[in-house]
Parts: structure tokens; sequence; C-alpha cells
């Protein structure tokens, strides 16, 4: 039994009973009879109607005030959610996305050509959990890798996607070192291929509500994407919206006016991405990680993202200062055909193995 | 021909609450054995019916583009398996790990195979979320668009983690075959 099929063997489980399938069925009648109406928000539950209310009261003021401030030329920490330059930084961003050009979308029998570079800390297990490590060996070794991604996508987001795998770097000595004693195992580099399916979510981005307390209220509701309620995912679902896709600039204005109602957001000023280019940095602090959205700020398109730790009680695990992981965008144009997965690029040279 | 799922969501929104029964005889054993791999099969039991109460009050927000129902119900129960652990940790407090997810009964079968402690060892080295898009594939042989759709997040991310994933196990299991990317490209 080889290892897909041990997984897939661990998932085997028996049918329930018939009585907990009637049961559960049982628990949903009486649900359907509390609530024989359809769902509205007068509808839902007291406590949940109450907090909805309260939340859109304090995001409709908040963006008159913040409106009206940005056309007076005044802020303030009082006017929105993020940090006062944060806030500041979004709105200008807002105003520079509301005059660009749409972005070019895909015809039919045309693909959006993307171009990325990736990089992410892999954690490996040594061969001495579970025996006993010698004294001062490592029970893991840390690398990344830069991933060199091609993406050809349909209007609907089907197509291809190839990645290219470089040579590890290993984040320290003392990993270099635990993968050395631990036979130096082989780490996969090289050209990989595989198709794309369908997104449903790039086929809603047009259709999004410009106002920026109605996009707010999809976003926060999970109306748009699941997720867990917070700030922080409403920043993690803006940064969504706004990469890699081709949301008319008035979604985009209105992505931007609500991200400075978002509380927690901050400005880290002009900072450069992994490709060298400079733009405007927001973060997102959380479980000591930083998660950082780098713009334009001439086109105010999505330059690159950061996850960095910046605190010690990360459970990542790893030093403060550490880049977890990075992404440049590196350019997107609409292309009439996508290549076969026999002409992919050539492999890279052979692995230069060391710490960095 | 058999209506869709979506179209039972649909009629029990405007009107006929009562329609959405249905797919609990559509779907009942695969939610119960989506639960039942996460977290055995007693919990599986009491945790069914709040997965159809949740489903139920919040089918206003099912996108009627997916037909089959059974990505957005697969996401509604990890959120209830989600909410049952964070309870049952705040009633027995235990040391946190980095995953926040305890997948119970996985180990506890891991632990009795005792077979492949090597596979134990690359599944621990998995965020929640990469192991989540592992079993999904493995256990649920959903697409790559419909683990989008359960975890919430866009299918690059589901891309992203699936390679992380993919790169972890192999460097644990030196395993070529694991993650096979054809087993993630049904244009579902």
């Amino acid at each position: 039994m080889d290892n897909l099929e041990l997984l897939e063997h661990l998932g085997a489980v028996e049918a329930p009973d018939e009585a907990v399938l009637l049961h559960a069925t049982a628990m949903l009648e009486a649900e359907i009879a509390r609530v024989s109406a359809p769902v509205t928000d007068d509808e839902a539950p007291e406590k949940s109607r109450r907090s909805r209310r309260h939340s859109r009261v304090l995001v409709g003021v908040a963006m008159v005030v913040v409106l009206a401030a940005a056309a007076f030329g005044v802020t303030s920490n009082l006017l929105s959610g993020s940090s006062s330059a944060a806030a500041s930084v979004l709105r200008r961003l807002a105003r520079v996305a509301l005059v660009q050009s749409p972005v070019a979308v895909p015809g039919p029998g045309q693909y959006l050509y993307l171009q990325y570079e990736s990089s992410y800390l892999h954690k490996a297990p040594t061969a001495a959990i579970g025996a006993s490590p010698s004294h001062g060996s490592q029970e893991s070794y840390t690398y990344f890798q830069i991933d060199r991604e091609q993406v050809w996508a349909s209007s609907s987001r089907y197509g291809e996607w190839i990645e290219n795998l470089g040579p590890p770097t290993f984040l320290s000595p003392s990993d270099t070192a635990a993968w050395v004693a631990d036979g130096s195992p082989s780490i996969p580099t090289g050209t990989s291929a595989s198709k794309l399916g369908p997104d449903p979510l790039y086929s809603v981005i047009p259709t999004l509500p410009t106002d920026p307390v109605a996009l707010g209220k999809q976003i926060s509701s999970r109306s748009i994407e699941s997720g867990p309620p917070g700030p922080a995912e409403d920043f993690v679902q803006v940064g969504d919206l706004l990469r890699e896709s081709d949301a008319p600039p008035a979604v985009r204005t209105a992505l931007f006016e609500y991200a400075a109602t978002i509380p927690g957001v901050v400005a880290l000023g002009t900072v450069s991405d992994h490709d060298g280019r400079a733009g405007v940095g927001l973060g997102f602090i959380t479980d000591g990680l930083r998660t950082d959205l780098i713009f334009d700020p001439a086109t105010s398109m999505l330059l690159g993202e950061d996850e960095t730790v910046v605190a010690s009680e990360s459970s990542l695990g790893y030093p403060v200062g550490t880049v977890f992981s990075w992404t440049v965008y590196l350019g997107s144009s609409v292309v009439d055909s996508m290549p076969s997965i026999a002409s992919l690029p050539a492999p890279p040279p052979p692995p230069v193995l060391g710490a960095s | 021909m058999e209506e869709t799922d979506a179209q039972i969501v649909s009629w029990s929104t405007i009107g006929d609450a009562s329609a959405f029964v249905e797919l609990t005889w559509r779907h009942g054993v695969a939610i119960h054995r989506y639960l039942s791999r996460r977290a055995g099969r007693a919990e599986a039991d009491d945790l069914l019916g709040e997965v159809w109460v949740q489903a139920f009050r919040a089918r206003a927000t099912y996108d009627h583009a997916w037909p089959d129902a059974r990505p957005w119900l697969y996401g509604i129960a990890r959120n209830v398996l989600r909410a049952h652990w964070r309870a049952t940790a705040r009633r027995a407090p235990r040391i946190p790990t980095a995953a926040s997810d305890p997948w119970p009964n996985l180990d506890d079968q891991l632990d009795a195979e005792a077979r492949r402690p090597e596979l134990k060892r690359a599944l621990e080295s998995l965020t929640d979320v990469e192991r989540e898009v592992l079993l999904l594939v493995a256990w649920e042989q959903l697409s790559q668009a419909e683990i989008a759709f359960v975890l919430g997040v866009p299918p690059g991310t589901v891309r992203s983690r699936l390679h992380r994933a993919r790169t972890a196990m192999r460097a644990e299991l030196g395993a070529e075959s694991l993650l096979a990317e054809d087993k993630l490209l049904k244009e579902n």
C-alpha cells in the first residue's frame, strides 16, 4: 500500500446509522418550524440583527465623515478604522484607481497572461523526530525556493499554470547542517504544469457595488468570500479582490475606500517589493505575522505581498524579522493563445545548496 | 430531470423552507463521513444536525452558480467542527499548538495504524489549511475550485497551499504520486 492509498484508506469510515440521519433531519425540521419564512435581515436572530445594525451605522457614519474630510483635505484618527496615515494612503490610492483605464479582459478565445514570483518558507522535519535525536541535533530544517509562475487564464479562469521551482536556500547554517545530517534528502526543483479550473470569484468581481459602504457590507458579511469574522479577514479579502482581478476602476476605488475603514491597518511608508520596485505599503498584524500589501502609487496596482514575523510569540516559531513568504506580480497582458504543455521552458540549473 | 441542489436552496429561500430537507437525504451520508473522518464517529453523530441547522440559516448566502451543494455544505461542516473544537478547548484547555485544528480522529487512526509514522510526521508538519487541502483531495475528491469554495479562499491560494503541502510531503516521504496534479484537475 503506497502513501496515497494509505491516506485514502485512513479516510474510509462507515456510513452513519439511519437513526443518526433521521435525528439530524429532525433538528433541521425543528429549525424550519421555528423560522418558517424566508431569511432577511429583519428575520435574523435578535442578537445578530442588533450587531449588524450597529456595525452598519458605524461604517456609515465613518464613511460620511471620511468623505467630508477628504473633500476638505483633512484627516483625523477619529475618522476611520485604519490609522490616520493608513486611511490617508488608502484614500489616495482610491483617487488614483478611479482615473485609471479599465484593465484589459480576455475576450472569447483569449487569455489573461500573468507572471509572478513567490517564495514560502518550507519547514521539513528530519528523521530525528520520534527517534532519539543526538545532542544538538535539529528536528527540522527550513529553506525557501523561488517559484516563478506563469498563468494563462480565460475570463472564467480556465487555463494553464506553469511553475518553475528554483534551487533551495536554507534559512540558516544550522538548517543546512540539519539537512546534511538528515542525509541530504532530495528537494524537488524544476518545471511543472497543470490546468486551472474556473474561479467563481472572478465572475463576481466586475459586478461588485461601487459604493464603499455597500461593498464593505458584502465583504464583512462574507457574502463574497467566506471566512472568519473580523478585521484581519476583511483586510485579506480586500487583497483577494485587488489581486489578479479585472475589477473596474470604480470597484477598485470602493475597495480602497472600504479598506480605509478597517481597524488595525497600518501604513508602512515607501517600501520595496522583492523585485526592487518601490511602492506604498499597508500592513495588518495578526498572530505575530504582518501581512503587507505593496501598491504602485502611480497606478494603484498591487505590486507585491509579504508576510513577515514581527513578534516573538508568533505561532510560526521563526525569529522576528523572518520573511515567511513573498510574492511579486510582474505583469499581465491579454494574449491570443497559450503554450502547449510540451513547450515548457527549460529546467533551471542543478541546485546550489547552502546557507543564504 | 431531478432538480439541482441550487434550485432546492432557491425554493427554500423564496418561500418553501421545507424543501431544504431534501438536501439531508442527498448529502447526509457524505457530510457525516466528512465529520467522522476528522472528529470520529460519535462526534459526527452529534454534529450532523448542527450542520443542517447552520446550513439552513445560511441558505440566503448560497451561490447559485454551484448546482451541487456539497462544497458549500463541506464549508459549513468545517465551520461547525472548528466552533466545536474551540468550545471543547475552552472546556478542557490543552497545550496550544501551531495547528488550530486538532484532527483527533486522524491522529488516532495514524496511531492505531502505526505503519507509516513518517506519514504522521509529514501531516503534522503541515498547517491546518494545508492539511485540509490535502485531505479534501484525498478523501472528498474535490476539484481545485471546489476546495477553494469549501475553504473560502481564492483558487490561487489553494494552489499555493497545495504546493506547500506537496513539497512538505515529498520532502518527508519522497512520494511523487501523493498529490499528482491531475487529482486536482476536475474542471467542475
